[in-house]
């Protein structure tokens, strides 16, 4: 299995407006310079640390082709953030069209304003302000729902009632995809760091920053767990809590019986094969089982 | 005997003690207090419905020795015991109902049934419904859960209680062992595998015994580890009213590394469950946790 350390996560939607709260907890910076985390956006290391676009839909596309016989041209993503994975969608493909939909209006736009403008492709991307049960049309041939964002529906008839309505906006031949992750060391109190830095040299000046996965409590009565994306940068200054997330932390048979449930007709896991040495290839296998010690993260796939 | 004088260090060449062994008897006095159990089912029992609890009906009962310990608490007292397994009801009549014959009269009765077949009505209605050592786990597919929990809900006073008995913890959704001496053998606890995918878990019990012998996989489970918000859900849906979780209390923490002294003996870092339960809503995981989920009808 893959180890996206702690991976992952955050469902942009949850961010709490643009302002980021900035702590600089040691004195190291020099009085004159300003500290990193008050010239730094938070979307910007988000995406750097945690977002994967090329690679999610090469996965997306590559999956619905084997698994439907045809290719995936039109896209919802729901929860979407900043709308990159809609970005990299229609830039995959001169055909290809995306709905972006998240209930935070000021992320989308930040999306819009710094992504999806400066690439001239907002002819082929919506952008919709919108709660992700209210289903509209066009349908479209493959939703997706990534970083965990549905976690925040937090019973059974909650997410049910998304599972539905993901359904009910998808083409007679459409896909659901979701990611999820897991494994011995998710459900409990734990803080994973990871070096990250931008090889092309813009965030941060291409220095590299410390993205802070924080499992803040996980609550075994309610698999309620509360988590935090925190950023570090080299001169002491960080930015805390940059995202923040509470959720139901899900598991795969809970969520193959919610979809099925939902009406979806086929549901597969997905999980990253690895090379001799342990590292990921990028190419997955529907898998049956999968080893649960440390962390996992697969994809699921929900078949119309 | 021939083999005897090439080995010289067995003392005999008889049967191992393993052979000797009976698997049921080993259980019994490795995993199962029914004394302790009934004290403590009375106690949530009293606390929630202010009264005393008459009727149990034992599910998955195996050798129905806590049936059997239930009815002696007190000479009103009744038990039902159900189970699938023919062999083991035989046991359970020859180790826990017979020898008690005079003392329990007709008030153990024993049921040969599939849980999900013991519809409301076809056994006597009973304050308490017990589901003890994770048996329930054995059903796998939420359809199977939710009909079971449906049928104990029909089959339970207007006032009675359901109890299911749980356990988890990170150490639960892995592979792991447990050994524990015990008097005259030890107990080991295999977690043989455990896939997220599904969530089965395959366990296995094992005796091993001074001179060297094994009963081995002498109980084996293919389970589906139920999380407590997923039993919680489903015994919402088939109707109970209110559920409680139990959460065994543990010990007060061990002093850390830096504070014992160095001629101390070192612990194993394991949290000691004090047999002491109380409804709890929020906790912090464990390696390994128990509790009673208590349903309310």
């Amino acid at each position: 299995m893959t180890e996206r350390q702690g991976s992952s996560s955050k469902p942009s939607k949850s961010g709490s407006g643009s302002t980021a709260q900035v702590g600089s907890s040691r004195p190291l910076a020099k009085p004159a310079s300003k500290p990193r985390a008050t010239q730094l956006d938070r979307h910007d290391l988000y995406e750097l640390a945690v977002q994967d676009p090329p690679s999610e839909v090469s996965f997306v596309g590559q999956t619905f082709k084997r698994l439907r016989g045809r290719p995936a041209l039109s896209l919802r993503e729901d929860f979407a953030g900043t709308s990159v994975f809609s970005l990299e969608w229609v830039r995959s493909h001169k055909q290809r069209t995306a709905i972006a939909v998240d209930l935070d209006r000021a992320t989308l736009d930040w999306g819009l304003e710094h992504r999806i403008r400066p690439a001239g492709l907002e002819s082929r991307i919506v952008q919709r302000c919108a709660n992700v049960l209210d289903a509209q049309p066009p349908l479209v041939d493959v939703a997706v729902g990534f970083n965990f964002s549905y976690w925040c529906f937090d019973s059974r008839p909650a997410l049910l009632e998304y599972f539905r309505a993901a359904r009910a906006g998808l083409v007679a031949d459409g896909m659901l995809v979701l990611d999820a992750y897991g494994g011995t060391e998710i459900p409990q109190h734990q803080v994973t760091r990871r070096e990250t830095r931008d090889s092309k040299g813009v965030v941060n000046d291409g220095q590299a920053f410390t993205y802070i996965w924080d499992q803040i409590d996980y609550n075994p009565i309610d698999a309620r767990m509360n988590c935090a994306i925190h950023f570090e940068f080299k001169d002491g200054s960080r930015i805390d809590r940059a995202f923040t997330y509470s959720w139901r932390v899900w598991t795969l048979p809970e969520l193959s019986e919610l979809l099925l449930e939902a009406g979806f007709a086929k549901v597969r896991v997905w999980a990253e094969r690895e090379s001799e040495d342990g590292e990921g290839t990028g190419r997955f296998f529907a898998a049956k089982t999968i080893d649960n010690e440390g962390v996992w993260w697969v994809y699921i796939t929900a078949e119309s | 005997m021939a083999t005897s004088k090439k080995k010289p260090s067995k003392r005999t060449s008889g049967p191992s003690q393993a052979q000797l062994a009976d698997r049921h008897e080993l259980y019994e006095a490795a995993v199962q207090s029914p004394e302790a159990d009934c004290e403590l089912f009375e106690k949530i029992f009293r606390g929630i419905r202010r009264r005393k609890p008459m009727i149990l009906r034992e599910d998955f009962c195996g050798t129905a020795k806590l049936s059997r310990t239930w009815c002696q608490t007190n000479r009103k007292r009744k038990a039902i015991g159900v189970d699938f397994d023919g062999p083991t009801l035989a046991q359970a009549r020859l180790r826990n109902v017979d020898p008690f014959a005079k003392q329990l009269g007709d008030r153990l009765t024993l049921v040969q049934a599939d849980v999900l077949e013991v519809v409301p009505g076809r056994v006597e209605s009973a304050d308490m419904i017990v589901a003890l050592n994770f048996s329930f786990c054995v059903l796998k597919q939420r359809e199977q859960l939710c009909r079971y929990l449906a049928n104990t809900y029909g089959g339970l006073t207007e006032d009675g209680v359901l109890m299911l008995e749980m356990f988890g913890g990170t150490k639960a959704v892995d592979t792991d062992e447990e050994r524990r001496e015990l008097d005259g053998f030890t107990y080991h606890w295999e977690q043989e595998s455990f896939n997220p995918l599904t969530n089965d878990i395959v366990c296995h019990i094992h005796f091993e015994f001074p001179d060297g012998s094994r009963l081995d996989k002498a109980f084996t489970y293919v389970w589906r580890l139920w999380s407590i918000p997923e039993l919680r859900d489903a015994l919402l849906e088939v109707g109970f009213s209110d559920v409680k979780i139990y959460w065994e209390t543990i010990e007060a923490e061990a002093e850390s590394e830096e504070d014992r002294d160095d001629d101390e003996p070192e612990g194993d870092g394991m949290l000691r469950g004090t047999g002491e339960y109380e409804p709890l809503e929020v906790v912090e995981q464990q390696d390994s946790w128990l509790v009673y989920i208590v349903a309310i009808r």
